[in-house]
């Protein structure tokens, strides 16, 4: 199998890439710029030729799995089609060559795609307005963080007063995270024995010095709380907001309206939820949505019609930006091409397959696996691997075994509060039949795991490299290749 | 159209397996009275429909695609190979998800492993990460790190660093307090070194230049981190790059005294795209490792002895630290980072210097040719790269406009950023602008000139 | 489960062996069998003053990260030169991290402090105490 490193394949003059001419006279920098800012050699990068790095990205290609190749039910992530006229569109030159300081006259296009894009947020969230400028769901949610903080000052809040973000246990790492950048402290919530929040907890630590109690909703086990109304109440019955990390939108889009449910903010990842490409892992988009009283904090500037054109304008009380420019563009292309070809209908459906989907599963695989919270799920759920564990396999064994049948693990060790947690979530994409394969092929495993551990404890075995050591490579980092 | 295949009887038949009659039960958890019925959008439509109203929205952004651009101002308009589509858009890359099983993602994490190692090649410095949303955010994460590293909050800016840069920093840590943001004023469109030296104390985390800077100069970065580190050598001196074909021709970051260098690699093989996704790059010394926000990849051996690659000193990151991490961020910017290996192994290091090279040749003839025409001066005598900032003799918005309505878009107007340069316009200019198009430019200025009281100007 | 005798434990799972006024911290087998491989190992430098229950430091595995905290008060007088990385900027051929893993309570020992107070060891537990509080 190809094992070279770009630089292994490089040798001085091989490059194929050639310069235009000059056209004008040459200015060399020796004698136009200071000696003592000039480099004495450039920098040190590879010399291949064009077919050898072609053929170089291709193999390495080769040796990845992706999602129009294979299933991937990683719980969280809404691993769903990216379809291929999104990518189209994302290509047009109207999209891609515009300079992000245009005159927005000649950018109306740009604009209004935008506006357009908010405008149909609002109605599937029910919020009153969004910013696009985050370019990730965590972005997103320290977005929210500085608009909590703008908010409470502008109510005369002093400094310090509302310090506090509610986070439940079963939290993604990225909630308690954004809240420290956003200058809170945080309060970890209890989970109750149903995985719902534990009300008791949530009401000994809500106060006056709460700014924020952020969900996600569905939860990281997949389950819609049984207790949103009540704690929608009991959160602003302290004047306290409720946000909403809208990493599982896609169980409830077009069911629900997150707004009517009592948030007063959220993030949407367009990643996820609206099929844009997770590329390896990025670019996505995090656009936050608020509520009427939040508008004003937004981050600017915003499009807007203004009666006779797109404009953009800053919001009176904005927090400033968050990034410069307006946002990643072109996710916003395919998030739009996606929500117009699915169009309102489609939308809902959706969310009613994912969860479908995953219920399908869910009862096809409770008996193989402990499960902790046994509710109906929505578009994704929890095992445990801890049986398995026992008889000397655990989830990480599981998940690696997974990779030779050619299934992408599901999401790992994830939520906390589950021991040796499995989350999956197929989406709404996955045909029976692969759903039927991967309950088929965990049924192998499982059997592998009672008859011959040592088959799963070892695996993979067919993937492009074997298990991999990960302690050395954190005790001994090597970050970067070096010449020999 | 829709991309679920699920046909009613598959529907049927699976609700039956689960022993529920209909898809509607589950979601009784939701209120009832909080159910919605229906979305308020337009109806599903076919593929054909979606490619007419979207392209239909690009068309009309056309316009500005026919007119040559000198638009830079921290986004730097490149020629893109066809290498660089052709590799992103094969799907094993696009479609695959964050490489946390290792052994699926050879493939992803191999780029980005050689990605890495072109950003320290490139920047000078010994550890990159896989990337960071873009220069702007990146920026910020540098100040967080500088806040963290040393426990003190001065942070000392360039007022020549990007203006919205400057913005996301204050948006960051102005509410909080978490760090104290001061401006270097600038002297003759460069950094005021005895500011500097004047002002760097033992309270000072870090200081920032941008280089070149946002008017396009160049500063005289290894001096100035001299000067920070004789202050106090524990301040960290941060170099901001918005331009990196620029390190075709400068002194790196590294060789030039930075700890951090962070900046904004669009230019590397991203088109302007209206500003994003682009491309946020950091690299740091070796000293600063378990401080470098994001992913890294490192490399190892499988079971076999095999060289492989995995995410590794993954405890530092949001999913393992949470509260306690240094940084948030959990997507990032691979594919844009994947744009930017494919980018710079093939130019390699002669095509990169000689694009480099080439740039800064026909800037200067175009900052000839400007400067020679009366009224026009180089707002500061200072050297450049591939962007300058000029003084004009007239109100530049009445100049721009002039040159808009003779289709070319000249420039950024520099008042935007700042009072200090509402008379200025800054032209960058790189192998996409070519001789015809800067003459063109010139002589549109020339005649601006002369018909400075023509009735064109009137209107305005 | 190895709880020596003779040690005084906390609930984060740190021991202290205290000696003519010397205290020699390190973590247990059960915070070991938590964090699983450890990776790397930042702690309070020398001459730095710990207050009991106070964190010191942190402990990194390739899967989670844990804080450290001072089962009594004192001056750092020596680290364990095994378990750090580098000196200074400068790598140690020596690394050994997962001295901790194999032997925490002897070659993975993380610091020696001259302690300020003998009697603060009664606000911990005993070997005995500790094994129920693991059970």
């Amino acid at each position: 199998m190809y094992d070279k490193l770009i630089f292994e394949i490089s040798k001085p003059g091989r490059s194929t890439f050639s310069v235009s001419e000059r056209g004008v006279p040459e200015s060399r920098p020796e004698e136009n710029l200071p000696a003592e800012v000039l480099s004495r050699s450039g920098p040190d990068l590879p010399e291949v030729s064009e077919p050898d790095l072609i053929r170089h990205y291709t193999n390495l290609s080769a040796k990845n799995y992706g999602l129009d190749s294979h299933f991937y039910p990683l719980g969280s992530c809404t691993m769903k089609y990216n379809p291929k006229v999104n990518e189209r569109l994302a290509a047009l030159p109207g999209f891609t060559d515009i300079h992000p300081y245009s005159d927005t006259d000649e950018v109306q296009g740009a604009l209004k795609l935008m506006a357009v894009l908010e405008k149909s947020l609002c109605e599937i969230s029910g919020m009153r307005a969004f910013t696009l400028q985050p370019a990730a769901g965590a972005h997103g949610e320290l977005t929210a963080m500085l608009i909590a903080r703008a908010y409470f000052k502008d109510q005369g809040a002093s400094a310090g007063e509302r310090k506090k973000i509610l986070i439940p246990d079963s939290a993604h790492g990225t909630n308690p995270a954004s809240a420290v950048l956003g200058g809170f402290e945080t309060v970890e919530i209890k989970s109750d024995e149903r995985g719902n929040v534990d009300l008791a907890c949530l009401e000994s630590h809500l106060d006056e010095s709460v700014a924020c109690l952020m969900l996600t909703m569905p939860n990281t086990l997949g389950v819609f709380d049984e207790n949103m109304k009540k704690i929608s109440a009991m959160v602003h019955e302290k004047g306290a907001l409720l946000y909403l990390d809208g990493a599982n939108l896609n169980a409830i889009m077009g069911i629900t309206r997150p707004a009517e449910l009592g948030f007063d903010m959220m993030h949407i990842n367009l990643h996820k939820t609206f099929s844009t490409p997770h590329g390896g892992g990025g670019p996505g988009a995090g656009p936050v949505g608020v509520c009427e009283k939040l508008v004003p904090f937004l981050p600017g500037p915003r499009p807007v019609f203004n009666g006779k054109r797109y404009i953009f304008e800053e919001p009176e009380k904005s927090i400033g930006r968050v990034r410069a420019f307006y946002g990643n563009f072109l996710i916003f292309v395919r998030a739009l091409a996606y929500i117009f070809s699915l169009g309102g209908s489609g939308i809902r459906e959706s969310a009613r397959m994912a969860v479908l989907n995953a219920n399908y599963l869910k009862e096809k695989l409770k008996s193989m696996f402990y499960v902790k919270y046994d509710r109906k799920c929505l578009h994704e759920f929890v095992l445990s691997g801890i049986w398995q564990k026992e008889k000397g396999a655990g989830t990480k064994d599981i998940a690696k075994r997974l990779l030779d049948f050619g299934f992408y693990a599901p999401t790992t060790y994830f939520p906390l509060i589950v021991e040796e947690a499995l989350m999956i979530e197929p989406t709404e994409t996955e045909s029976r039949e692969t759903l039927d394969s991967f309950v088929e092929t965990l049924k192998i495993i499982d059997r592998e795991i009672n008859e011959n551990p040592k088959q799963v404890t070892t695996a993979p075995h067919n993937t492009p490299v074997k298990r991999l050591d990960e302690v050395t490579a954190a005790r001994k980092p090597v970050l970067r290749w070096t010449k020999p | 159209m829709k991309y679920y295949p699920h046909t009613e009887e598959e529907v049927t038949d699976m609700l039956r397996s689960i022993g529920v009659s209909s898809v509607d039960e589950f979601f009784s958890d939701i209120p009832p009275d909080k159910i919605i019925k229906k979305l308020n959008l337009p109806p599903p439509m076919s593929e054909y429909e979606v490619v007419k109203a979207i392209t239909e929205l690009s068309q009309l952004n056309e316009s500005c695609l026919k007119k040559p651009s000198f638009l830079g101002a921290g986004s730097y308009r490149h020629f893109i190979p066809a290498v660089v589509n052709a590799v992103l858009s094969r799907s094993e890359f696009y479609t695959s998800y964050t490489p946390y099983q290792a052994e699926a993602s050879q493939g992803i994490l191999q780029t980005i492993f050689e990605y890495q190692t072109l950003i320290c090649a490139l920047t000078g410095l010994d550890v990159s990460n896989a990337s960071l949303y873009d220069g702007s955010t990146a920026c910020a994460e540098a100040v967080s790190m500088a806040i963290n590293h040393t426990g003190k909050k001065e942070i000392l800016y360039s007022a020549a660093l990007h203006p919205e840069y400057v913005e996301v920093l204050k948006t960051y840590f102005n509410p909080s307090g978490m760090a104290i943001l001061r401006e270097i004023p600038l002297s003759e469109g460069t950094i005021d070194d005895k500011f500097v030296e004047e002002n760097v104390t033992a309270n000072t985390a870090g200081v920032i230049i941008q280089n070149p800077n946002c008017l396009g100069f160049i500063e005289r970065a290894e001096k100035i981190s001299k000067a920070v580190k004789e202050k106090n050598s524990k301040t960290l001196f941060i170099i901001a790059v918005t331009e990196p074909h620029s390190l075709g021709i400068l002194k790196n970051p590294g060789e030039c005294g930075a700890d951090i260098c962070i900046g904004e690699g669009a230019g590397l093989g991203i088109p302007p795209s209206f500003g994003g996704p682009y491309l946020g790059f950091m690299a740091v010394k070796a000293a600063l490792l378990r401080r470098i926000p994001g992913r890294l990849v490192g490399q190892t051996i499988d079971a076999d002895g095999k060289r492989a690659f995995c995410l590794t000193l993954q405890a530092r990151e949001q999913h393992i630290r949470r509260d306690k991490a240094a940084s948030n961020i959990c997507t990032n910017e691979a594919l844009c980072a994947l744009a930017a290996s494919v980018y710079l192994s093939y130019l390699g290091k002669s095509g990169f210097s000689a694009l480099a090279r080439l740039n800064f040749s026909r800037a200067v003839y175009l900052k000839d040719r400007i400067t020679s025409i009366k009224g026009f001066k180089l707002l500061a005598d200072r050297p450049f790269f591939n962007e300058f900032t000029v003084k004009c003799p007239d109100n530049p918005v009445k100049i721009w406009r002039y040159l808009s309505r003779h289709g070319i878009t000249g420039g950024f107007v520099t008042g935007k950023w700042r009072i200090e340069w509402a008379d200025c316009l800054t032209f960058c200019v790189t192998e996409l602008n070519d001789k015809d198009g800067m003459d063109r430019l010139a002589d549109y200025l020339e005649s601006y000139c002369r018909d400075e009281v023509s009735s064109e100007c009137m209107i305005n | 489960m190895n709880i020596p005798e003779g040690l005084f434990y906390t609930k984060e799972h740190e021991w202290v062996k205290t000696k003519n006024g010397i205290a020699t911290i390190g973590v247990t087998e059960y915070a070991v069998n938590q964090l699983g491989d450890i990776v790397f190992v930042e702690l309070a430098k020398t001459g730095e003053v710990l207050k009991q229950f106070e964190s010191f430091g942190v402990v990194e595995s390739v899967k989670t990260v844990s804080d450290l905290y001072a089962p009594v008060s004192g001056e750092v007088i020596e680290r364990n030169p095994a378990l750090l990385q580098d000196f200074d900027g400068e790598e140690n051929p020596d690394f050994h991290p997962e001295y901790i893993n194999e032997d925490p309570y002897g070659k993975g020992w993380l610091l020696k402090i001259r302690s300020s107070d003998e009697e603060e060891l009664k606000n911990l537990m005993t070997a005995e105490q500790y094994k129920d509080f693991c059970k």
